[in-house]
């Protein structure tokens, strides 16, 4: 069993297969060895818990930027209702998959902010992220004069 | 599903104002372990390639110059825009702030090229991001997240390329309709109105462009629908372009190759203009699926919620009864996905659409059995018609149908009860009508006798049944016998003299408007057009005309010679009693009694021309059989009775030999069963 501290000091045992979903903790158990020692960590064991035993993926797969395999938006039923939190916590998962390298749960983050993101106008898209506007409309136009240029003078 | 709130909400306003003034550390305790910030990485970027830099640099100038704020004062200003936001939303601005670079990237790679471009238009920093070069991978992972698009064409850039496939407006109008009219060969959208505006692809337009290429396959063009016909579109501004770049050639080799070079790069546009259809074709069509789709599924969990609160077999039902009407309707139509919010908003509504629906559900079936009993009720008024002496008044369908007990055990018998058809004829035919007839005939008969007393004053009702008394309709100007006038179809369309009963009977069934209505003498006129030339033919007959019957005068089955005709038409020309009224009254008629010179047989056989088969009735039951299934008849019902000689049973169809074993049905007129006359060689 290994001892997780959250950040507001609360403690929780967990059983090293679980917490070892987490790149990071298992590197740091690797590299600390059997120890008392409790290991501070935001509130992800749900998320461990419930992927305990499947495969983690093979290290540093596509991480580089080259990869460009087809991406989908599916996010399984579990993952779906875990990730239904309010938006500060969301920020909050995908900064501590980050952290603790659980690339699983990134990706689940990953794909609702996506999917948040899909099909807006870039008003919506403003809104939904608290976005200033910093086009003026006549750059705007511009903009857009430039996409289609061809097309002005027919 | 209630939303879990982060335990950190309470650092909230710290952590922002953190985040504005010191980026690098405002994620609580995580921040300090942190790999890379965006910001962080986008500076490492900016000191490895020179170019990049300079993009920022510009970007950042370009706040400058537009906002006319110090980007310093623009970040102040956050926290006032984060409290104008509603809700949660809002706060993944953070992300656009303070995560790597790379989970950016990597949430971009979900998305397709038409979203990339909607955040590149948010604001200046993200399309720094998504124009830089560095982020081509984010539009090629995107552009592969697309089913079936075509690669990027070698003439446009990812933005270009993604405007052209995902911005759905006009490029000439601007119009924010959606425009799926794409040209792809010319790289642009172009609604139907202002394809007009395109030139024409002709010698007019060819004639403009240098000569050394103008025939050959260079510049684009489409086929597309110009107002209401298709015509070949082209482009000025390509065609400008062309027409520099060859003039700027110096040498003949250098415009050879630059017009090998176009070719084939038009050959190349045109094999991708082709996938680019193709895929176009295919998004419409999964579109539609998609959304088709989407509302059933939706459709399906509007039902699975309202079978929560009871109204699961209503919602099947209308579904099953009335498709239309639910799958329609504007809340359920949709094809986003329904939510917990959603749902509470339309419950009220669509169980008011349901319990209407149920009301008028409730109302059809009612309606439904009312009609079947109505309908049970007419079979039965038939099936009893057809084994009546019709020769006597009998009322109509609608008289019956109308008659006050009747209507009672139609509307105040519980729907739920269900009325077999022998109780209905059983109490048709022993209760009702005994007591319809008794009532109606007489009164009818009354009516009758004073139509005739216009005319003749001392008749009564022994008079109606003379060969010498028949009526005309003043509709369709039929004459008609006596009998025949109470089935004649014109005095058979009055509705109800009843109000209740009128509304009654025009809720179910539409009694009136098929000759089922009430019977009303009214039009019903005594004829005395032919009474002379009758009583002439009576008397050649050797009958009296104030005691001769319809029947005796079939009996003697007089033969009637019109001279008129025949001089007109230069031959005989020979009718028969029932139809004389067809000729003119001026026509001379002269009587022949059946003789040896005209076989009776042969007479009958041309002279009868029954249109209908069932215009006969047998006289031993009453029953309504068609003319070649009298014999039968007779033989099998009333062989106790009737004896059919060997020459009867062959010559079935000499309905004369058997003439006191039927008589017309008087429901069809007799002169419109005998036809108007032959002429003789």
């Amino acid at each position: 069993m290994v001892t997780l501290v959250t950040s507001d000091n609360e403690k929780f045992n967990a059983e090293k297969e679980v917490v070892e979903r987490s790149v990071l903790i298992k590197n740091m158990l690797e590299d600390v060895g059997e120890s008392d020692q409790p290991i501070p960590l935001p509130m992800f064991l749900e998320y461990c818990e419930h992927h305990r035993g499947e495969p983690l993926p093979a290290p540093d797969a596509d991480t580089s930027q080259d990869d460009t395999r087809k991406r989908t938006t599916d996010i399984s039923e579990w993952d779906q209702k875990f990730i239904t939190v309010d938006q500060e916590m969301l920020f909050e998962i995908i900064l501590a998959a980050n952290y603790l390298d659980i690339k699983s749960l990134l990706d689940v983050g990953c794909k609702t902010v996506a999917n948040m993101i899909k099909g807006k106008t870039p008003e919506e898209i403003r809104k939904l992220f608290n976005i200033v506007n910093d086009f003026t409309p006549r750059r705007r136009c511009a903009q857009i004069k430039k996409e289609n240029e061809w097309a002005e003078d027919r | 599903m209630s939303l879990r709130r982060s335990l950190r909400k309470k650092n909230q306003v710290s952590a922002i104002n953190t985040d504005t003034h010191n980026p690098g550390h405002s994620a609580g305790s995580l921040a300090p372990k942190r790999r890379r910030t965006r910001q962080s990485e986008l500076e490492d970027e900016d000191e490895k390639k020179p170019a990049r830099k300079r993009a920022r640099a510009r970007s950042v100038q370009n706040v400058e110059d537009d906002g006319g704020d110090e980007p310093q004062a623009s970040r102040k200003r956050m926290p006032e825009q984060f409290r104008r936001v509603r809700g949660k939303l809002g706060l993944l601005q953070r992300l656009t702030k303070d995560v790597p670079l790379e989970i950016i990237l990597e949430i971009f790679c979900h998305l397709d090229p038409g979203d990339l471009l909607h955040l590149a238009r948010t604001s200046k920093d993200l399309r720094g991001i998504l124009m830089s070069k560095t982020s081509e991978f984010v539009w090629r992972t995107a552009r592969k997240n697309v089913d079936r698009l075509p690669d990027l064409p070698n003439d446009l850039n990812e933005p270009q390329y993604a405007h052209l496939l995902f911005e759905s407006y006009c490029y000439i109008c601007q119009h924010k309709g959606h425009c799926d009219n794409v040209l792809w060969t010319l790289r642009a959208r172009v609604c139907q109105q202002c394809t007009a505006l395109l030139p024409v692809y002709d010698v007019d337009y060819l004639s403009k462009q240098p000569e050394a290429y103008r025939h050959l396959a260079i510049l684009p063009w489409e086929r597309t629908r110009v107002r209401n016909s298709l015509k070949p579109v082209a482009s000025n501004k390509w065609a400008k372009r062309f027409k520099e770049e060859f003039e700027a050639l110096q040498t003949q080799t250098e415009r050879d190759d630059w017009i090998a070079r176009k070719e084939k790069e038009h050959a190349e546009m045109k094999k991708h203009a082709i996938l680019c259809q193709r895929w176009l074709q295919y998004v419409l069509y999964k579109r539609v699926i998609d959304r088709d789709d989407a509302q059933k599924q939706r459709r399906d969990d509007i039902i699975a919620r309202l079978a929560e609160i009871g109204w699961d077999e209503e919602a099947k039902t209308m579904v099953r009864k009335c498709a239309a009407e639910f799958v329609s309707h504007r809340l359920v139509r949709q094809s986003t996905k329904l939510t917990d919010r959603g749902w509470n908003g339309m419950k009220d509504e669509l169980v008011e659409l349901l319990s209407n629906y149920k009301i008028k559900r409730l109302a059809e079936e009612r309606l439904i059995i009312l009609r079947a009993r109505y309908s049970a009720f007419a079979r039965a008024y038939k099936s009893i018609a057809d084994t009546t002496d019709l020769r006597e008044p009998f009322p109509s369908l609608g008289d019956v149908l109308t008659y006050k007990p009747l209507e009672n055990i139609v509307w105040n018998t519980p729907i739920d009860e269900n009325l077999g058809y022998a109780q209905i004829q059983s109490k048709l035919s022993d209760e009702f009508l005994p007591v319809i007839i008794a009532k109606w005939r007489p009164a009818k008969v009354r009516e009758m006798v004073k139509i005739m007393q216009k005319s003749q004053p001392r008749a009564s009702a022994s008079d109606l049944k003379l060969a010498t008394s028949s009526f005309r309709c003043g509709n369709c100007k039929n004459r008609l016998f006596y009998s025949e006038v109470f089935y004649h179809t014109c005095c058979l369309w009055n509705k109800s003299r009843n109000r209740l009963s009128d509304e009654r009977m025009s809720i179910v069934v539409d009694y009136h408007t098929r000759g089922r209505g009430c019977w009303e003498s009214q039009g019903i006129s005594f004829d005395t057009t032919w009474l002379d030339v009758t009583k002439m033919i009576i008397e050649a007959c050797h009958l009296d005309p104030t005691t001769a019957t319809i029947q005796n005068l079939y009996d003697a089955n007089p033969l009637i010679e019109c001279t008129t005709c025949a001089s007109q038409n230069s031959a005989p020309f020979y009718t028969w009693w029932p139809v004389f009224m067809l000729h003119s009254p001026d026509h001379n008629l002269q009587v022949r009694l059946p003789s040896s010179d005209f076989s009776k047989r042969d007479v009958e056989v041309k002279a009868t021309y029954l249109r209908s088969l069932e215009a006969i009735c047998c006289a031993h039951c009453d029953l309504a059989c068609a003319r070649f299934d009298l014999r039968v008849h007779l033989a099998k019902q009333h062989h106790d009775v009737v004896t059919l000689d060997k020459r009867d049973l062959q010559t079935s169809r000499d309905l004369y030999a058997m003439r006191e074993h039927w008589y017309f049905d008087p429901r069809f007129p007799m002169q419109t069963l005998y036809q108007a006359g032959y002429h003789t060689a």
